[in-house]
């Protein structure tokens, strides 16, 4: 079952398109990147599926349909500002906001504490918003997003401006949260940052969408035939062989695999050389190389891959 | 129900433990003694520059020197009875309380002679100044008066009430019966009789201490808390509060909390003022008699200031709670906060006109306008009591206005806080009136 929908969606704001035609779906239980450089459409995208605004043409269906304040209830929503009052103390604010949202006085103290605790912010919880620095600030709305135990979690770009150790916290709590059953959907520009924990996602570029689907079908669909190899000896062996495009990295080269060309054909050409191979991997392409690939490659046209 | 009750105990509880308030609301009271004491002080400051004043009498008139203490203590009367003062404390700031002693030069004595001997106490400040009655007085001779400070404006008080005293003493000498000539001498005051509507009302003497006192207070403070409601409209709209919490609230129940849990805020500052003052009175801390002033605050007028304040405050802080939600930026909020800043302050402009004339139409009309309604009609209910119909027209005026700018807030604000980038123009706002 699919917990958001989104059909032809567009968005324009005085003259400039925001969004143009977007369409995908995020399925329960699922973790669903939007991904893209900034200014591609993705809060956009966000702010219209928590209603903040409606598209100009398209639609968008959340739980089945528009959103009611049934529904509403069961989404967490991390806008990209800081959402606190800067004058109050985290503990505090966090307790309002669970509140608010339904949660027991009790229930929400100990939730608050037990949070607190897995972001590694339980000794600011007497300080004002304020007094926290950016990253912290972002962890403890993050905090005050999940307290009410939302099923659907809406995150807009929640890594950035984050250090790597809060990156991961965040991670493992999203992945957490997903085997809890909980959905998730988030922005990001980082596609690098992300990439492993999607099950699905939407490029966008240019408030159009670039690809999107299971990140598994579009990885094997980009990750035609890349090789890896490591070795030591002279690479002569690789300009006289007709494996397709080579790259030579760092320590090591990256054969794009044409011609029908398979790996066993580089790897015995590479022993028959002479040259003592240390490594050897069939290798994915990042999100970030398909991502420039297709931006390049493909222009605009949109490639879709079923989830 | 429950949710508003959190958010109006959040914005309560929030302000309430600021440095600020508690600095405002301990130390007002205190400043209000202290501002009540003015007149005190300045009267002490008054006094001990002494008031001695030495009569030196040759005129060989013996009751010249009583006729002229009772003129003077005519003149205090006619004072009292013209401001409907009773104070003394009050009086003496208006008109110096002279203490004067008598003198008597024998005939034939050198007067200039012995008035110089004073001048040295004159110096030390052991006499303000002294009085030369030279024999000729009663028939051509002017009085004289001898100070370091001449330009004194009491004087003037001092020498009508010798002139006085001079004349009646000469009428008597002319054969006229002492009690008859000092009936003729009497200051003809011209009665003020006011006629209004049916009934003709003399014209009752102001105080102005208090209507300043609560005009300003009343200004400043819906002035403040109304600019509150703004900022905290801007910090969850900048903030994106307001998306966070869309799914559990709306809008416009958050700007509703937030006007009640700041309003609730101004009117315990109020509470504790008032009480305060009550308690100041009660115990009768006669600090320099600020205390006995402040008596004058009726439990009426608390009453009608408590209601006033907040229909003000609820009216303004509407009309704020809007323009914050149009705005996205706090700077942006200046241009539009003016002219409404302005509306708050307008009667202060016209504070001298109502004094002068305070139930006049004009006055009456303006004061019944809902946005000058809490500060005129404040103003008015301190001079005089305004017809009760005027001051429950005003507070129905203002709560149907109040009516409207909630219509109105509802409609602009769903849409202008969920609305950023440049500031709307009023035509696009119009526009979301009609958003549905």
């Amino acid at each position: 079952m699919n917990v958001i929908e989104c059909r032809n969606v567009s968005k324009r704001f005085d003259g400039f398109v925001a969004v143009d035609n977007l369409s995908f779906e995020v399925g329960e239980g699922s973790i669903f990147g939007l991904l893209g450089p900034n200014g591609a459409g993705k809060t956009t995208t966000i702010r219209m599926i928590v209603d903040i605004f409606a598209p100009d043409s398209g639609e968008i269906s959340v739980f089945g349909g528009r959103l009611t304040p049934e529904t509403r209830r069961l989404i967490g929503y991390l806008p990209e500002e800081r959402g606190l009052y800067k004058k109050m103390k985290i503990g505090e604010q966090l307790l309002f906001f669970a509140r608010l949202r339904g949660v027991d006085a009790d229930e929400a103290k100990r939730r608050i504490e037990t949070w607190l605790q897995r972001l590694d912010l339980s000794q600011w919880k007497d300080k004002k918003a304020d007094e926290l620095s950016k990253g912290m600030q972002q962890k403890a709305q993050f905090v005050a997003t999940v307290l009410p135990d939302p099923n659907l979690l809406i995150l807009d770009e929640p890594f950035s401006g984050l250090d790597p150790i809060s990156v991961g916290m965040l991670k493992s709590v999203i992945t957490d949260l997903k085997q809890r059953g909980k959905t998730i959907i988030f922005s990001s520009h980082q596609m690098e940052q992300v990439e492993q924990m999607c099950d699905n996602i939407c490029l966008i570029s240019h408030a159009t969408k670039i690809l999107g689907g299971r990140l598994r079908e579009i990885k094997r669909q980009f990750g035609r035939d890349m090789i890896l190899l490591e070795f030591d000896g002279p690479d002569a062996f690789l300009s006289n062989q007709k494996f397709g495009r080579v790259t030579r990295r760092n320590d090591h080269v990256e054969i794009l695999l044409e011609n029908g060309a398979t790996s066993q054909d580089v790897l015995q050409s590479a022993l028959a050389a002479g040259v003592s191979v240390r490594r050897f991997e069939r290798v994915e392409p990042s999100l970030n190389d398909i991502f420039i690939e297709s931006v390049t490659s493909n222009g605009k046209n949109t490639t879709h891959y079923p989830a | 129900m429950e949710k508003i009750l959190l958010i109006i105990q959040r914005e309560y509880i929030q302000r309430v433990r600021t440095r600020w308030f508690l600095l405002s609301t301990i130390l007002t009271p205190f400043v209000l003694l202290g501002v009540s004491a003015l007149p005190m002080l300045a009267s002490q400051g008054a006094r001990s520059g002494n008031n001695n004043v030495v009569v030196l009498d040759q005129s060989g008139d013996p009751a010249l020197f009583t006729t002229i203490k009772q003129k003077m203590a005519d003149s205090r009367e006619a004072l009292q009875q013209l401001t409907g003062q009773s104070d003394p404390i009050i009086l003496n700031m208006m008109m110096t309380n002279f203490e004067l002693s008598h003198v008597i030069i024998p005939p034939g004595e050198d007067i200039d002679a012995s008035r110089r001997t004073h001048n040295t106490d004159i110096q030390n400040n052991i006499l303000r100044g002294y009085v030369v009655l030279r024999p000729e007085v009663l028939d051509k001779a002017e009085p004289e008066y001898y100070a370091k400070n001449v330009s004194d404006l009491s004087l003037s008080q001092l020498g009508s009430s010798i002139g006085k005293a001079i004349i009646e003493r000469r009428l008597v000498r002319a054969g006229l019966e002492p009690a008859k000539a000092s009936d003729y001498l009497r200051t003809v005051e011209m009665k003020l009789i006011k006629i209004e509507g049916g009934s003709e009302k003399q014209g009752s003497a102001q105080n102005v201490l208090l209507p300043l006192l609560m005009f300003f207070s009343m200004f400043g403070t819906i002035y403040f808390y109304g600019i509150s409601v703004m900022q905290g409209v801007i910090e969850e709209k900048q903030s994106r509060i307001v998306e966070v919490m869309l799914s559990s609230v709306k809008p416009f129940t958050m700007m509703i909390g937030k006007i009640v849990g700041i309003g609730l805020v101004g009117l315990t500052q109020y509470v504790i003022w008032i009480l305060s003052v009550v308690a100041l009175t009660k115990i009768n801390v006669s600090l320099f008699g600020g205390a006995t002033r402040l008596r004058a605050f009726s439990g009426t007028m608390f009453l009608w200031f408590v209601l006033y304040f907040v229909l003000g405050y609820f009216l303004y802080a509407t009309v704020y709670a809007i323009i914050g939600s149009i705005v996205s930026r706090q700077d942006d909020a200046h241009l539009l906060q003016y002219p409404i800043t302005l509306m708050i302050a307008a009667p202060g402009l016209m504070f001298w006109y109502v004094m002068r004339d305070p139930s006049g139409a004009q006055t009456t009309a303006l004061s019944l306008f809902p946005f000058f309604a809490p500060t005129l009609m404040m103003l008015r209910l301190g001079v005089v009591a305004p017809p009760l119909w005027q001051i429950l027209l005003s507070l129905l005026l203002m709560i149907l206005t109040i009516a409207a700018g909630i219509w109105l807030a509802a409609r602009i604000y769903r849409v202008g806080i969920l609305m950023y980038g440049k500031r709307p123009s009023l035509i696009e706002v119009g526009r979301w009136l009609r958003y549905e």
